[in-house]
């Protein structure tokens, strides 16, 4: 009896963790940086020069060249590296933003969910709306 | 007792199993693999060769989607082919089992104007989804009332990020000579006021062949006009087609109550996948197809399955049920008996409202009520009713709106402001 028991607990555990619904895809850079994407929607389209990660759902999108691909694997936290994240809504009127391909965006607007560029006097750094 | 714990093993394990998010790897050469997210461990990029490593095997790969799991499911449409129907499809199988689409009939036909009076009038919020009927498809052009050739109704629909879908009551005349007027007269669905026979439709030479390919022309136009827009929508026509056919005692009102059911299951079949085939000939490639279940008439005491007037799993992405009057409980029931007999579909509420044209009769019960009591529709369509004297001029309650569409039913009802795809 106590050896069935034994054998549902494990397998039990086995099956919820074969079953675990990922909130992220991280992919990971030749530097260590770390992007972390919201998983269920994401497409992941590959040129012979870069990766194009995307999702419609939420609105995040990145470029990266696969030269600095190293792996991706799912997660349930966040791990985006340098990045500041913030609530919608919460960032600063006289921050300068950027779209990841450097495009400006007009200030004083709420930002969609994503990862942006922002510039704060000489200071530069990314930022994840979420 | 081993016997017993194996069994409920297995249980847990296939449940569990069933709830694992999976990605689609399509590689380079176009061959297209299915791995649960779960089984990809670390995916490393090799510099060397350009192949991802993925649970062990490199693929060398051109795209990756991550979706939910939803095993049963097929990842694409029948026919919907279009980068708008391949995102529609996919966005409705990712919400399926999480969360309802909500959606609310056309005042008749060509309009989106309840959703307005659900959003202006009552709840703030707009249904998710617009169902437009080709109702009127029929009535000779420059009538002066309706052109479904101006797509405007449905394109400022779409670019406030609604969803489209689309259904026919195909409309027939009452005979051989008579043309449908210019005010809508003259014409029916009804088996018996007209002399319209399904089964001719099929027969080369009958004026029933003619009159169904001239309206499928008619219907294509508009359709293939919505297509070059980037409008993909979900299509349900020849719905209810059983009516009251599946009778286990047979009498005379236990007929089918559309003529396209009138003459029989076979005959259905071979309409709907004539349909079907001559859309795909005249490039119609931006539906997604939902066949309508009668699913024992709500009585499987009284009534057998309409598993024959099923058109087959290639002809359809999702079955549909319409249910006026229907409790939480019975929601539940229905969906439950629908999933079992098409496992590998997406089922849906089709219409939905009171069991009769007046605020007295049974209510469509709360959707969110619904959803709880395990009726996990894929989306709801609350039909119109012009003469309802309420707010929204659907065949709900002001208050079912309000429940449905309120701040904190967010997470299982998605209105258009939440849909993106």
């Amino acid at each position: 009896m106590k050896r069935y028991l034994l054998i549902m607990i494990v397998l039990f555990g086995m099956a919820i963790a074969h079953a675990e619904e990922y909130t992220y895809l991280t992919i990971v850079e030749q530097d260590g940086t770390k992007t972390s994407m919201t998983a269920v929607g994401l497409s992941l389209s590959f040129s012979s020069e870069s990766l194009t990660a995307s999702n419609a759902y939420t609105g995040e999108s990145k470029v990266i060249a696969l030269t600095n691909l190293v792996s991706m694997h799912f997660t349930n936290a966040d791990e985006t590296t340098g990045v500041e994240a913030m609530e919608n809504g919460q960032w600063r009127m006289d921050n300068y933003v950027y779209t990841l391909q450097g495009q400006p965006l007009p200030s004083g607007r709420p930002l969609s969910k994503g990862i942006y560029i922002i510039r704060k006097g000489n200071v530069t750094q990314k930022l994840q709306v979420r | 007792m081993k016997k017993r714990h194996l069994t409920l093993l297995t249980a847990i394990v296939m449940a569990a199993t069933m709830m694992a998010q999976t990605i689609t790897v399509t590689q380079a050469d176009g061959t297209v693999k299915q791995i649960s997210a779960a089984d990809a461990g670390l995916m490393t990029w090799s510099q060397t060769d350009g192949t991802l490593m993925i649970g062990g095997q490199p693929y060398r790969v051109a795209n990756i989607d991550v979706d939910t799991d939803n095993a049963n499911i097929a990842t694409s449409s029948v026919a919907g082919t279009t980068d708008a129907a391949k995102r529609l499809y996919r966005y409705f199988r990712n919400n399926y089992g999480q969360r309802i689409i909500s959606g609310v009939m056309a005042d008749v036909a060509w309009n989106h104007s309840l959703a307005e009076k659900i959003k202006k009038n009552i709840t703030g919020k707009w249904p998710a989804m617009n169902c437009y009927d080709f109702i009127h498809i029929c009535v000779p052009d420059g009538n002066g009332w309706i052109d479904y050739s101006d797509i405007t109704p449905v394109t400022e629909w779409v670019e406030k990020g609604g969803i489209v879908q689309l259904m026919w009551h195909f409309n027939v005349p009452v005979d051989a000579n008579t043309a449908p007027g210019t005010n809508g007269s003259g014409v029916t669905c009804s088996p018996d006021k007209t002399t319209f026979k399904a089964s001719n439709a099929l027969v080369d030479g009958t004026w029933e062949n003619q009159y169904f390919y001239a309206q499928m022309d008619r219907v294509i136009a508009v359709i293939l006009k919505l297509q070059k827009a980037g409008i993909a929508a979900t299509w349900r026509p020849f719905h209810e087609a059983a009516g009251n056919a599946t009778a286990k005692q047979q009498a005379n009102w236990t007929k089918a109550w559309f003529w396209w059911g009138y003459d029989g299951a076979e005959t259905y079949r071979k309409l709907w996948i004539a349909m079907f085939d001559y859309f795909k000939q005249k490039g119609v490639n931006n539906l997604i197809w939902i066949w309508t279940t009668q699913n024992y008439n709500g009585n499987s005491a009284g009534y057998n399955q309409d598993t024959d007037w099923y058109p087959g799993d290639a002809y359809c992405d999702m079955v549909a049920r319409d249910l006026y009057g229907y409790t939480p409980a019975q929601n539940a029931q229905e969906f439950t008996e629908i999933q079992a007999t098409y496992p590998n579909k997406m089922v849906v509420l089709g219409e939905c409202g009171w069991d009769s044209s007046n605020q007295t009769g049974k209510p469509q019960g709360d959707i969110v009520e619904c959803w709880n009591a395990g009726a996990k529709w894929g989306h709801f369509m609350v039909w119109c009713d012009g003469s309802a004297g309420n707010k929204s001029g659907t065949m709900v309650s002001d208050a079912w709106w309000t429940s449905a569409m309120k701040k904190e039913n967010t997470g299982i009802v998605v209105n258009r402001s939440l849909v993106k795809y």
